[in-house]
């Protein structure tokens, strides 16, 4: 996979697990990618970098099948988080520091191993509304 | 029965500055155990912990001993036992 | 041994009198992969280790301490001004029947501490049960956030989930620094 067309937009990817997010509004399926969607990537789910290019996101997103059978409305897609810890490998000397209080605010002396979490189920929620 | 005294203000911010200091010798301490060979984090670590030191030695003047088992001085009255105990602030 | 200090690693406070939250809150308290777990499955683990990451399961076992007091903090000022009957509401009569206002090592569904940690006396596979570990608490803390509506709890809590992933990745440094030739020296 290399690359997607996005609302007229034309995105450039080469990492494999970048991820494709299915998301179904009024039943019609839209296919878009997590990585460019700023409106719900304030402070949220963050791109994971190493030695300058983009690895990944910290969350990703997969749809369960919805039979005709189901008892309840299909939530959507289903998101799991994907930190930090999963790239990092040993962690390198030297990395760039927090200072003591920003470290305990975030929990980490280091933003290369920050990785934030937020409620998905309030983002899928905003997005809902962004995109009506 | 009275309220017992609550802590004044200025103990939330000079505990805050404690807890700042005391969390990055906590993340130096479990990085260094990993990474013993790192002299830029090891001496980052002595410096912070007499940073520490300092800061917990005002604290303590004003609000009373951090440490128990001899290892934070008293006033008298003895005043380690003295409320509040941190799940109370 | 151990030296207490009279402060807490990171500020709670509690911003919403909702004692539902402390029902929640409990499983990071007595439940399978909470803090009381994790801290004595590291300190129990330490001991058959190899030399080269006993300390880092000491300074782990130790901090998670520091995590349970939160969370303690947590439960305790959230049920301490509750009512019986406000107990009750929040689905902890039964708690409350057994056990009044104490704070309690049980999980969430109420049901108490067990004792089944995994401590299996070979280094790779008790590594891997950590990094598993904390994995899971890392998990629980985001069940908790997605379900609490106090913006103050949820400080507390994005702290000591960021403290899973520290964790983990101290955990993962410990396997690899096991699979190591002892004669080779680190290259980074």
């Amino acid at each position: 996979m290399t690359s997607e067309t996005l609302g007229g937009g034309y995105i450039n990817y080469s990492i494999d697990y970048v991820d494709i997010r299915y998301e179904s509004v009024n039943n019609s399926i839209i296919r878009s990618m997590y990585e460019h969607e700023p409106h719900i990537k304030n402070d949220e789910p963050i791109d994971i970098w190493k030695g300058g290019y983009l690895l990944t996101t910290s969350r990703k997103w997969y749809t369960p099948y919805v039979s005709p059978f189901d008892p309840c409305p299909p939530l959507g897609p289903i998101s799991y988080e994907t930190p930090i810890q999963l790239y990092l490998g040993f962690q390198p000397q030297g990395m760039e520091q927090f200072s003591p209080f920003d470290a305990l605010a975030h929990g980490t002396l280091w933003p290369g191993l920050y990785t934030p979490y937020t409620n998905p189920y309030l983002s899928k929620r905003k997005e809902l509304t962004t995109n009506g | 029965m009275a309220e017992p005294t609550q802590v004044p203000e200025s103990y939330y911010s000079d505990l805050k500055s404690l807890q700042a200091i005391d969390f990055t010798l906590v993340e130096l301490t479990l990085y260094l155990d990993t990474h013993p060979n790192d002299l830029d984090a090891l001496k980052q670590f002595n410096s912070t912990a007499k940073k520490s030191a300092e800061l917990r030695e005002g604290f303590e003047a004003r609000y009373g001993p951090l440490r128990q088992f001899g290892h934070s001085l008293s006033a008298y009255p003895w005043q380690w036992k003295d409320t509040p105990w941190p799940w109370q602030v | 041994m151990w030296y207490y200090e009279k402060k807490l690693q990171y500020p709670v406070r509690v911003g919403i009198c909702n004692p539902k939250m402390a029902k929640f809150l409990i499983e990071q308290y007595g439940g399978a992969d909470g803090e009381l777990a994790a801290a004595l499955r590291y300190l129990n683990q330490r001991y058959t280790i190899p030399g080269r990451v006993m300390g880092l399961l000491n300074d782990i076992g130790t901090e998670e301490f520091a995590h349970l007091e939160m969370i303690a903090t947590m439960v305790y000022k959230l049920t301490k001004d509750a009512t019986p009957e406000q107990l009750k509401e929040a689905g902890l009569g039964e708690h409350y029947v057994d056990h009044g206002k104490s704070v309690y090592y049980h999980n969430a569904a109420g049901q108490n501490f067990s004792m089944g940690l995994q401590s299996k006396g070979d280094p790779i596979a008790d590594l891997y049960e950590d990094i598993a570990a904390e994995e899971k608490a890392r998990s629980t803390y985001q069940w908790i956030i997605n379900i609490s509506d106090d913006p103050q709890i949820n400080d507390s809590l994005g702290f000591l989930r960021e403290r899973e992933i520290v964790h983990s990745q101290r955990f993962r440094e410990a396997v690899e620094l096991l699979k190591e030739e002892q004669t080779k020296k680190r290259v980074f």
